[in-house]
């Protein structure tokens, strides 16, 4: 019950104490930092701890070994060596793959002899044996089975069975088995009543007195029998919590078998009084649930929209106090948003360590050498998009050591440093984050991909692009699938993935390369998928928004332009192609001879979007369409506006490709 | 298994009743452009956009105007490799019945006038056949995107 | 949101210690003088917690939790009466009324909360 809210923590404490090791591991590998063995001595401490507490066995006899064998190291008693190093990380591995999986290794066999050969590198090490401290207190641990059935009408005064089962089981550690045989059908059942009685495993070093107190309130109701089975800890022992965890609600619990146990423990939970050593760390920050912060999110986009329709109203009201308030309101929740879209934002270091590890790994693996260079990892993306990030960059530095950069020999020979460079740069680009992944490897050749667009219909021989656009072509589906086993197929498998993925954030990828010197690719992802500022204007008296990042101006058109055949208009002396959005113009029109025409900006070219009227312009929250519309990409989303009506936002780029696909938009001069 | 029981103009349906989250009261959804008219538009529920389907468009029936006893049924969709919700626009709600597995027979080979993969299995309750939908078939993806992606491939 | 507590008792020193010890423990305590004052309190908003005395005048404790288990919105709220060891023998004539639990006068404040807590999360 309980139980689980904390195992869940733990896992999440223990991805960060990986993340510790894993640094000081990687700072260990260049050079030896008694500073960096303490710390994977501390963390592989804590992570015993909270594995032997939250029922990870496996997690803890592995925990166990590496925390004797840098505890020696850490003593002068031991070094350590590259092998050393190599094995720790390894077990990292393992340890994550442990708590991914539940503690089951996928193989048992595995598990066991890796444990052997740790247990050897730390070979004459005595076995740590726990504290004095905390001997002390195992020992006064007894076991305890208590069957708790309350009173059918308990409820009804109040008491909250769960309350109850909490304050049990946080007297020790307890594993409670919730019996729910009584429960008549659904048609017979009195909401009021509870037909749930449990029977609990406690092991705890309260005495029987306060087990007993905890049902105070309802023993003269309820069916309380506590049974003592043993004077020690059996929940320490693995059997038995393998037991136990594999019975289900309707099993029995014999108290004979439980207390067979008794007696074989060699092993003793260690106490949870042991104190965690993150205590500096823990200082400026607090841990929060994501869910927290996205509840958080989800009540200021409320607060916001109602913001917006009060400041609606009170300007329709015209009064001068109401007016100030109004003032107040608008930039204090402008604040809110702000503060909480901070919240909500998280750097891009978070990534970063898995992508050494990475790099180490790959280049080791094909015996590169490669450097790993990061700037800019303190630039911040909302947490979400951080998640949709891995992937794409994931593969593109894939790519890079695979395909890009040349084995040393060769670099050697081409008058290039033996020790290729990975450069990864984030900076902010007006509404957008940009990362560079550059490398100094050999680049695309174009040439063959000419060839290859070619030959999969991608393109006609001898056709004139850009050196971009041919580049461009290696992220569509249809290239990759061209494949065959030269140079070239490495790089492209994955272009299109990469391409989509970032698209799942409304994001883009930019390839420059130069045969020979080294590949960049560009990713820009927006900042913020969820608060829009938009301009509302209706269309056939459709709602729509149109962001305010894509618009340049405001002009407007005459029913006779607009009827015009070639669909393009002349703004400060540029011709901009331009499209009725989502409507068809009357052929005969009355009195509204013009129409607004708002004009975006998209790859550098303008085009202009009629509409019937312009209504406002106000901060909407993105609300998704749901899955079912998924497919509609032209729209961002909806968005509730101030007076509840529903309007659509407008993905100005998804719209431009589509319109001009299906000849809303004419624009034959550019080729898309 | 317990289902949800509706009349569709005067048919009788049933979906399981564990993917029926919630009836709601008819509403005016927002219509959305370029989409196909089984689409009524988006509603707002708590917040929370959802599309709306006209069920008798959707299963090519007539389209009399809808009774006051319409309603919108807020379903639960699993569909590849996601879950979505969405509101089915229907004429009347009927009762929530438990049909064991054994009475659920074979659809009928005459009598249905809709696409027979929309169709499970079929119930007789007295004088009546209850059809039982598939709505993660219904509901799959391919259909909403019909009209944009015709449009796209008929210019492009 | 912290979470507010009734607090009812006609004696001023019994009201001042329960809210101060309430208050610290981070909750928010309104006070009652008495059972007609309680009531008026309770038809206004829906307390999560009711902490009553039983011997006051105009109404006594055993009669307002009666009176407040009769309304719709306090079905399975908990109400906790104040006791001294020598009435523990009330406790069943008050669960009848329907009273959740008790808190023995005198109280450590330590003890107090820790009452609270098997009630009210």
């Amino acid at each position: 019950m309980d139980n689980s809210r904390f195992r869940e923590t733990f896992i999440e404490e223990a991805s960060e104490y990986l993340e510790d090791i894993e640094t000081s591991l990687l700072k260990l590998e260049k050079f030896y930092s008694k500073e960096a063995v303490d710390d994977i001595f501390r963390a592989m401490h804590s992570l015993k701890g909270g594995a032997s507490m939250f029922g990870f066995p496996h997690i803890n006899r592995l925990t166990h070994e590496l925390e004797s064998l840098y505890e020696q190291i850490r003593e002068g008693e031991r070094s350590l060596d590259e092998e050393g190093v190599s094995l720790t990380f390894r077990s990292v591995d393992f340890i994550k793959q442990l708590l991914k999986n539940d503690d089951k290794p996928t193989s048992i066999d595995d598990y066991e002899t890796y444990l052997k050969k740790l247990k050897n590198i730390g070979n004459a090490a005595p076995e740590i044996q726990p504290s004095a401290g905390s001997s002390k207190t195992s020992s006064a641990i007894s076991t305890y089975i208590i069957h708790f059935k309350p009173g059918k009408e308990i409820l009804k005064n109040g008491i909250n069975p769960v309350y109850l089962m909490d304050e049990l089981i946080n007297l020790g550690e307890g594993y409670p088995f919730a019996r729910i045989r009584d429960i008549p059908s659904f048609h017979k059942m009195d909401p009021q009543l509870c037909y749930i009685f449990w029977d609990v495993v406690l092991a705890t070093e309260v005495p029987e007195e306060e087990i007993r107190e905890v049902f105070l309130f309802i023993e003269d109701d309820s069916d309380i029998i506590i049974e003592k089975i043993a004077p020690e800890d059996l929940l320490a022992l693995e059997e038995v919590r393998k037991l136990l965890s594999t019975m289900d609600s309707s099993q029995e619990i014999s108290a004979e078998r439980l207390a067979s146990y008794a007696g074989r423990g060699k092993e003793q939970k260690q106490a949870a009084t042991e104190e965690k050593p993150r205590d500096t760390e823990t200082l400026h920050t607090i841990r929060v649930a994501s869910s927290k912060i996205d509840e958080l999110i989800n009540v200021v986009g409320e607060v916001v929209t109602f913001e917006s329709r009060l400041s609606m109203f009170a300007s329709q009201l015209r009064n001068s106090e109401l007016d100030e308030l109004r003032e107040g309101m608008e930039k204090i929740t402008a604040r809110l948003r702000e503060v909480t879209f901070d919240i909500s934002l998280v750097p891009l270091s978070t990534m970063m360590l898995r992508f050494q590890r990475l790099v180490r790994d790959l280049s080791q693996e094909q015996g590169k050498q490669v450097f790993f260079d990061v700037k800019g990892a303190e630039t911040q993306l909302d947490k979400t998009i951080i998640e949709h990030l891995y992937e794409p960059v994931l593969h593109i530095i894939r790519n890079s050591i695979s395909h890009g950069i040349e084995d040393s020999k060769t670099r050697k020979s081409l008058g290039k440093p033996e020790v290729g460079t990975i450069a990864l740069k984030a900076y902010y680009s007006g509404p957008e984050v940009h990362i560079d992944i550059s490398d100094d490897g050999r680049g695309f050749d174009l040439k063959r991909i000419k060839d290859k667009a070619v030959e999969a219909g991608l393109a006609h021989a001898g056709e004139q692009r850009s050196d971009q656009d041919w580049l461009r072509l290696t992220m569509t589906p249809g290239f990759t699938t061209a494949q065959k086993t030269d140079g070239i197929s490495g790089r492209g498998v994955g272009m299109d993935v990469i391409k989509r993925k970032l698209e799942e954030v409304k994001g883009d990828v930019s390839i420059f390369s130069e045969s020979g010197k080294g590949t960049k690719m560009t990713l820009a992802i927006p900042l913020t998928l969820s608060i829009v500022e938009g301009l509302t204007v209706k269309s056939d008296n459709r709602l729509l928004v149109i962001p305010v990042s894509n618009i340049q101006e405001i002009v407007s058109i005459s029913h006779k332009e607009l009827m015009r055949h070639n669909h393009v208009m002349v703004v400060n002396g540029y011709s901009i192609p331009f499209a009725p959005l989502f409507f068809q113009p009357a052929k005969k029109k009355g009195v509204t001879d013009v129409y607004p025409v708002v004009i975006v900006q998209h790859q550098d070219k303008k085009y202009g979007l009629v509409v019937h009227s312009v209504e406002g312009h106000q901060q909407v929250v993105l609300k998704p369409l749901g899955n079912y519309l998924r497919q509609m990409d032209v729209f961002s989303g909806g968005c509730l506006l101030g007076d509840g009506t529903i309007g659509f936002v407008l993905d100005v780029k998804k719209y431009i490709t589509y319109a001009s696909k299906v000849g809303t938009i004419k624009n034959q001069n550019h080729a898309e | 298994m317990t289902y949800f029981v509706f009349h569709i103009l005067e048919e009788l349906f049933a979906i399981e009743i564990d993917r029926v989250i919630n009836v709601l009261e008819m509403s005016d959804p927002t219509p959305v452009p370029e989409t196909p008219d089984y689409l009524e538009g988006i509603i707002n529920v708590r917040g929370e956009l959802l599309p709306v389907v006209n069920a008798r468009a959707k299963f090519g029936m007539p389209q009399p105007p809808f009774s006051k006893d319409a309603c919108i049924l807020l379903l639960e969709i699993h569909a590849r490799q996601e879950q979505f919700r969405l509101g089915l626009m229907v004429d009347r709600a009927d009762d929530v019945i438990g049909i064991p597995d054994e009475k659920l027979e074979q659809i009928p080979d005459m009598g249905l006038n809709m696409n027979p993969d929309y169709v499970k299995a079929a119930f007789n309750r007295e004088q009546d056949i209850i059809f039982v939908l598939d709505i993660d078939e219904i509901f799959s993806h391919k259909q909403v995107t019909e009209i944009k992606e015709l449009k796209e491939q008929q210019k492009g | 949101m912290p979470k507010k507590i009734l607090v009812v008792d006609d004696s001023d020193s019994i009201r001042d210690v329960v809210s101060y010890t309430l208050r610290q423990a981070g909750y928010e305590v309104v006070t009652a003088v008495d059972g007609v004052d309680a009531l008026e309190k309770v038809k206004e908003e829906r307390f999560p917690l009711v902490v009553t005395d039983l011997y006051m005048p105009q109404m006594n404790g055993l009669e307002l939790i009666r009176e407040i288990r009769k309304r719709e919105e306090y079905k399975g709220v908990p109400i906790l009466f104040l006791t001294t060891e020598s009435q523990l023998d009330k406790k069943k004539e008050a669960k009848t009324a329907g009273a959740t639990g008790w808190i023995v006068k005198p109280f450590q404040p330590d003890k107090l909360i820790k009452v609270v807590k098997k009630v009210l999360r």
